[in-house]
């Protein structure tokens, strides 16, 4: 009876399966961060734009912001055996060993965004976190001492992913050049939109005198911008990542004051580019960035 | 038991009772539903402490904390509810709490094969047939598992037994067994005291009738002293017909063999 | 020629290990991917984690108790580990360390319990304050490890077998053991049978039911140094959602959530067969969220038809007992 029952299950599975049959067609995995994030949408877009014109198969595998679970999908992808592995780290540190096995199996990784240091890894695609982000805090602080006499309350609404942390260190670090300018509360909105929005409406609540927040990513923001509409508070926001339809109205009308906008679209298609051409035996560069662009008002319709 | 009493908040549960048994006796202890006796017989298991009283057992004094210490001195008892862990077979509850084990490289692990051996032999001294030790209790019939009560209790060098309405929920042939073995367990010189509402049981094998009320014993009676009406009636009223005072008289019996 | 109500008891017990083994035939079937080292390896190392609670998990739903807070407990050791570490703490201090503060979150939760406070609350209080203090420790942060002592725990390797699969290997064949042969198990397994009958015979229920909580909470601290050596990272968001994983081995693995039937190998396939059917459609190709739905198909199917099964098989044997008392 068991044996009788196995034969037609494993039929039905095959007819359902979506695998490939081994042949040309390159395969390439797309780790990515989180699909509940725009930015890595946007990332994934241009990873397939990039598939769908070179003929390569893209495979998306999205952990929701959980390390183990990106381990775990690595290592699926490694047991696939697919031709190349495009990775969005979640926590640098926990790919150490995957990584390993990709290159032990031959497999190039490229990586996005933070970028990880190793023979098996044939190029880091993204922004440098830190040195855009002090150089976004000059931008800021240009601000203060110009439209507000040099003296803000600041406070900042991140998450604790690494990224994020280097965007707010890289920004503090700018700062210092500000006497006037003080960081009065840290809210973590832990990427998560209702999460911000309350964190926000506390800190708002506990320091109604802030009157610059700098966001260190898009759910951050958005939180930070309802909270403070909420409260009926005029505040001058700073923030990070892809301008999405929320942000559009508020860079309009001023509440927005400046936006670093990253072309995660390009990274995610140069990353998907990089690792087929070295697949055809070309060489490619180990590292590519592109110069994030500082959105105001007045460039806006340049970016639309 | 001497001047037993007991209250549990406002609900004073016995008054000064005086209870004697002698060995390899069959007492019936009968009354109404409020009379108290499954409380005389839960402090005398070592489940609740008396207010105030003495036990004595072969003219000694002696106090429980708990269960385990009334089981040391040789008193069991088998629950109306049996008390059995379902999912357990009937050996591993008939050892529960007192299995034997062996030491195997230096660990104490549990000697299956020696507990299903004596279980088995248990059951073989109460004249009993069962399904196989290792089945779970669950799956055994109410008499059955009615059996493994019986073995758990008298199996450990038991000296009184307490019987919580052994025959309630019970088919007559599974009640004609329940009689056998209270026969068997008094010729091995096992004292029984058997809580029931069935009078019919205790007049079958029983020696002597303790009647209570209202916490108070209110009566005793040889059973070939006796009949079922006197002992209706005396659990309904409440009165010794004949004592000369009513209230609580006691009757010293005549001492066991 | 056994009869059909021995094949019955036999398909019930062991209905899993047959679907475990049919899905592995399948899979191998589809995919020329599956049936390789390598994958039973990664398998193997992925359930490792929450094999190591989950043995610890089938004690405490044995005595018809749970525990919600081992993900929690996990962030809270997987921090204070890193953290530690990177404060040059010597791996040799802070292996044990991290061991104990388990066993003592463990503790705590047995204590509520024998109260008399029904487990699901106390420990539901346990993953809402552990993970807190989770995040109190590190700020938030994630903190990297270095030493390699401790990441060779998560991915190092003893012959062809990676060290997590042989710790989670150990600790269930030290599980097994416990649970069967010895007293304590068989004290276990009553005080969830029927904790009444349990105390009259003299068992300490109360005490038993704080060890095994204890015992959990140390299982769940070496569940997070593996998680943590593996990742090469001590997070506070380490572990979120791991007790629903573990309590669903447990229970797929045939441990009853009413206690007093509890079963490590079980619990052990239980995990394996979660973590290959996942594998098994990743591989193939299938939208991973769809793994979620399967697993929580797979899981109330599995409940359903053990106690179906069970019932049947209680009345059977209950019709059959009285024939052999009418006689």
């Amino acid at each position: 009876m068991i044996r009788h029952a196995a034969l037609p299950l494993a039929l039905l599975l095959a007819a359902a399966s979506a695998t490939p049959s081994e042949a040309e067609a390159k395969t390439v995995c797309f780790v990515t961060f989180s699909l509940q994030v725009a930015y890595f949408q946007s990332s994934v877009e241009g990873g397939e734009r990039a598939a769908e014109e070179l003929g390569v198969e893209l495979v998306v595998l999205d952990p929701q912001a959980d390390a183990g679970r990106q381990v775990t999908l690595f290592e699926d992808c490694i047991a696939r055996g697919v031709d190349a592995i495009v990775v969005d780290p979640i926590e640098s540190g926990s790919l150490g060993g995957v990584i390993e096995e990709a290159g032990a199996q031959g497999i190039p990784i490229a990586v996005l965004d933070t970028p990880i240091e190793s023979p098996h890894v044939i190029t880091n695609v993204g922004v440098p976190q830190f040195e855009a982000s002090r150089e976004f805090g000059q931008f800021v602080a240009g601000y203060i001492i110009g439209a507000m006499g040099g003296e803000a309350k600041i406070g900042i609404m991140l998450a604790s992913t690494e990224v994020q942390l280097l965007r707010r260190d890289g920004f503090l670090e700018a700062l210092k050049a500000v006497p006037g300018a003080e960081i009065v509360a840290t809210g973590d909105g832990r990427n998560i939109l209702e999460r911000a929005t309350a964190e926000a409406e506390d800190m708002l609540t506990a320091n109604p005198d802030i009157d610059v927040i700098y966001a260190t990513g898009d759910p951050q923001l958005q939180g930070g911008l309802a909270a403070a509409a909420s409260q009926g508070l005029d505040i001058a926001f700073f923030g990070w990542d892809d301008i999405p339809e929320p942000f559009i109205a508020p860079l309009e009308d001023g509440r927005i004051v400046g936006f670093l906008k990253q072309a995660p679209d390009v990274g995610g298609e140069m990353a998907v580019r990089f690792l087929v051409q070295h697949l055809d035996g070309e060489d490619v560069p180990a590292r590519f960035t592109y110069n994030p662009a500082v959105v105001t008002r007045f460039n806006l319709d340049q970016f639309r | 038991m001497q001047g037993i009493a007991k209250r549990f908040g406002g609900v004073v549960a016995l008054r000064g009772v005086d209870l004697q048994v002698g060995h390899g006796e069959v007492l019936g202890l009968v009354g109404d539903n409020a009379a108290g006796k499954s409380t005389l017989m839960k402090i005398l298991s070592g489940a609740y402490q008396p207010d105030r009283g003495t036990i004595r057992i072969d003219g000694r004094n002696v106090t429980f904390a708990g269960p385990q210490e009334a089981r040391a001195l040789g008193l069991e008892m088998v629950y109306q509810d049996f008390a059995l862990v379902p999912e357990l077979s009937v050996t591993q509850n008939i050892f529960l709490g007192r299995e034997i084990t062996k030491r195997r490289l230096g660990v104490s692990t549990l000697d299956q094969r020696e507990m299903a051996k004596r279980a088995r032999e248990l059951f073989e001294r109460l004249g009993i047939r069962i399904p196989p030790v290792t089945t779970p209790v669950r799956a055994l019939s109410g008499g059955q598992q009615q059996a493994v009560a019986i073995a758990r209790a008298t199996g450990f060098d038991c000296r009184v037994v307490i019987m919580d309405e052994p025959t309630a929920n019970l088919g007559a042939s599974a009640i004609d067994k329940v009689r056998e073995t209270i026969t068997r367990l008094k010729a091995a010189g096992i004292t029984v005291i058997l809580i029931s509402h069935r009078l019919e049981d205790v007049f079958a094998v029983g020696d002597r009738f303790v009647v209570m009320k209202h916490g108070r014993v209110v009566a005793e009676r040889a059973v070939a002293d006796t009949h079922a009406d006197e002992i209706v009636a005396m659990i309904v009223a409440g009165i010794d017909p004949r004592s000369r005072t009513s209230g609580d008289q006691s009757v010293a019996p005549q001492p066991g063999p | 020629m056994p009869d059909r109500r021995q094949i019955a008891l036999f398909a019930v017990r062991y209905g899993l290990f047959i679907a475990l083994i049919l899905w592995i035939i399948a899979m191998s079937l589809v995919s020329d991917r599956f049936f390789t080292w390598l994958n039973f390896l990664n398998v193997a190392r992925q359930a490792a984690p929450v094999i190591i609670i989950a043995v610890g998990m089938t004690f405490v739903i044995a005595t018809a108790g749970i525990d919600l807070s081992v993900g929690s407990l996990v962030a809270l050791v997987s921090v204070l580990t890193a953290g530690l570490l990177a404060l040059g703490w010597p791996v040799a201090l802070v292996i044990p360390l991290a061991l104990l503060v388990g066993l003592v979150a463990g503790a705590v939760n047995g204590f509520f319990v024998q109260l008399g406070l029904p487990a699901f609350v106390v420990t539901l209080a346990g993953l809402t304050y552990l993970r807190g203090l989770a995040f109190v420790y590190s700020d938030g942060y994630a903190t990297p490890v270095t030493d390699e002592v401790l990441i060779w725990l998560g991915r190092g390797r003893i012959g062809e077998l990676h060290v997590p699969i042989i710790l989670a290997a150990m600790v269930a064949v030290a599980g097994w053991f416990v649970l069967d042969k010895t007293r304590f198990g068989l004290h276990v397994l009553a005080v969830g049978g029927r904790e009444d009958a349990a105390r009259v015979m003299g068992i300490k229920t109360r005490r038993i039911k704080v060890i095994v909580y204890a015992i959990t909470g140390a299982l769940a601290a070496l569940g997070a140094i593996v998680i943590t050596a593996r990742l090469a990272n001590g997070s506070p968001n380490a572990g979120i959602m791991l007790e629903l994983d573990v309590i669903a081995a447990t229970v797929l693995g045939g441990t009853s959530l009413f206690g007093g039937a509890a079963t490590i190998a079980g619990t052990v396939a239980g995990a394996l067969f979660l973590n290959f059917v996942r594998n098994g459609l990743n591989l193939m190709g299938v939208n991973p969220f769809w793994v979620q739905v399967a697993t929580g198909l797979i899981l109330l199917l599995a409940v359903l038809v053990n106690v179906l099964a069970n019932r049947r098989v209680e009345e059977w044997a209950r019709l059959s007992g009285k024939d052999d008392d009418a006689d």
